[in-house]
């Protein structure tokens, strides 16, 4: 019987942190890819990098994010390759019940990767570089900012502090611990040697 | 490709390029009152608005500048309708638009509403996540002959399917036309057939010349009964 060969995570770099935190590094027993968050801006450039990565490819591959860009199904859908469940970054951090209730709710999420580099989002990616456009906006289109507190590093409160100044909402701290995302990866895993050994 | 913006053109598109949203309207309300809404709209308004479209596709011009845009056209509409002005074509009819189920991106839904409505479309919004039944029921409620449902990704614009399946069960479908829209249905056109959808615009911005097609083609297959 021919041993499978080891598999290799592929995960946003939103997760980065917090995936070192569960243990998981490029050293581990599943080696881990971390690709750059801001690929979440340009779906066709995170399409052709994922392509490349997956598409005939021998190593079996495990992809942590949500339905980022316009293949994610396809990707998911080729052998020896799975998807943690989730939409995004948040439900996989969250889980679906609690993401789908906040959503709802009209809530806007801020992840801790993306938390750091939230001015380069804002001003830079999403063009928000007056303070009173980027008000209005959140304000139509969201009814809260929450946090989502992963524990793994402090809470930043001043850039925190600075978000609620620029985007003039308060933001909520919600921990989540890495449960969900934990869950998530173990599942993904385990379906991943099931179409092993089948 | 558009047409070389004339000066005053270029004047209006670069203010909503920086946000300078009060001098846009200021500017297009002023050209109001002399020549009228309608002269107006097709000399100024709508010879950006299609600029601003094709860079937004080229991803040359940023989310935040759309949304600017949305606004200024927004707000000269409101306020042209409070003095009495009306669109051009006013009385198109009624659509109903909404994010499909489990869809919570309202800003390109918002801005098809907006640029409708500036082209003399009566819309309906319904907002965000919303089922296949209720976006029927209220077409069926309000006469449309258009729904428009938006998703930004695949896992829910294959959600849109659910409203083809409602419309052949009610026996809607070519009466009531499906537009369909979201980043993914540009990034991936041949979900538009996959979903059911009837069409599809690739912006925002094209989104009445894509309802003025299917409308035509739902009167051409079930024209209005005489009064």
């Amino acid at each position: 019987m021919t041993q499978s060969p080891e598999a290799t995570i592929i995960a946003c770099g939103i997760f980065r942190k917090e995936l070192a935190a569960l243990g998981y590094s490029h050293k581990g027993a599943e080696k881990l890819v971390c690709l750059n968050s801001m690929l979440h801006m340009r779906p066709s450039l995170l399409d052709e990098l994922l392509d490349g990565m997956l598409r005939g490819k021998a190593q079996r591959h495990l992809l942590v994010y949500g339905d980022c860009c316009p293949h994610m199904d396809q990707f998911a859908r080729m052998d020896g390759v799975r998807r943690v469940a989730g939409v995004n970054c948040c439900e996989i951090i969250l889980g679906h019940d609690r993401y789908r209730e906040l959503r709802r709710a009209g809530v806007f999420f801020f992840m801790p990767e993306w938390t750091r580099r939230w001015e380069r989002v804002f001003k830079k990616e999403l063009g928000f570089t007056t303070q009173e456009t980027a008000q209005e906006f959140m304000r139509e289109m969201h009814t809260r900012l929450i946090y989502l507190d992963t524990g793994v590093g402090e809470v930043p409160r001043d850039t925190l502090a600075d978000i609620e100044t620029y985007l003039g909402m308060p933001v909520e701290v919600f921990p989540v611990g890495l449960g969900q995302l934990e869950a998530a990866l173990l599942a993904g895993l385990q379906s991943l040697n099931a179409a092993g050994d089948a | 490709m558009s047409e070389p913006l004339s000066g005053e053109c270029r004047d209006l598109y670069g203010l909503i390029l920086v946000a300078k949203r009060d001098q846009a309207v200021a500017m297009l309300l002023e050209d109001v009152e002399r020549s009228g809404f309608t002269d107006m709209f097709s000399r100024l308004l709508e010879p950006v608005l299609n600029e601003i479209g094709e860079n937004w596709m080229a991803e040359r011009i940023s989310l935040a500048q759309g949304y600017v845009a949305g606004k200024v056209a927004e707000e000269v509409l409101l306020a042209s309708a409070a003095r009495g002005e009306k669109p051009p074509a006013a009385g198109k009819g009624p659509v109903v638009l909404c994010c499909i189920e489990d869809d919570y991106h309202a800003l390109g839904r918002k801005l098809v509403g907006i640029f409708l409505r500036a082209s003399g479309w009566d819309v309906t919004d319904l907002g965000n996540d919303v089922c296949a039944p209720e976006l029927v029921d209220k077409a069926v409620a309000t006469g449309a002959r258009i729904v428009g449902a938006s998703a930004m990704m695949l896992s829910t614009a294959v959600n849109i399917h659910s409203v083809r399946e409602e419309l052949d069960r009610r026996g809607l479908s070519g009466r009531i036309q499906l537009a369909v829209g979201g980043a993914v249905f540009r990034l991936r056109p041949e979900l538009v057939e996959e979903v059911g959808g009837d069409g599809t615009a690739p912006s925002a911005l094209q989104a009445p010349a894509l309802f003025d097609r299917l409308l035509a083609r739902s009167l051409s297959l079930f024209p209005e009964e005489p009064a």
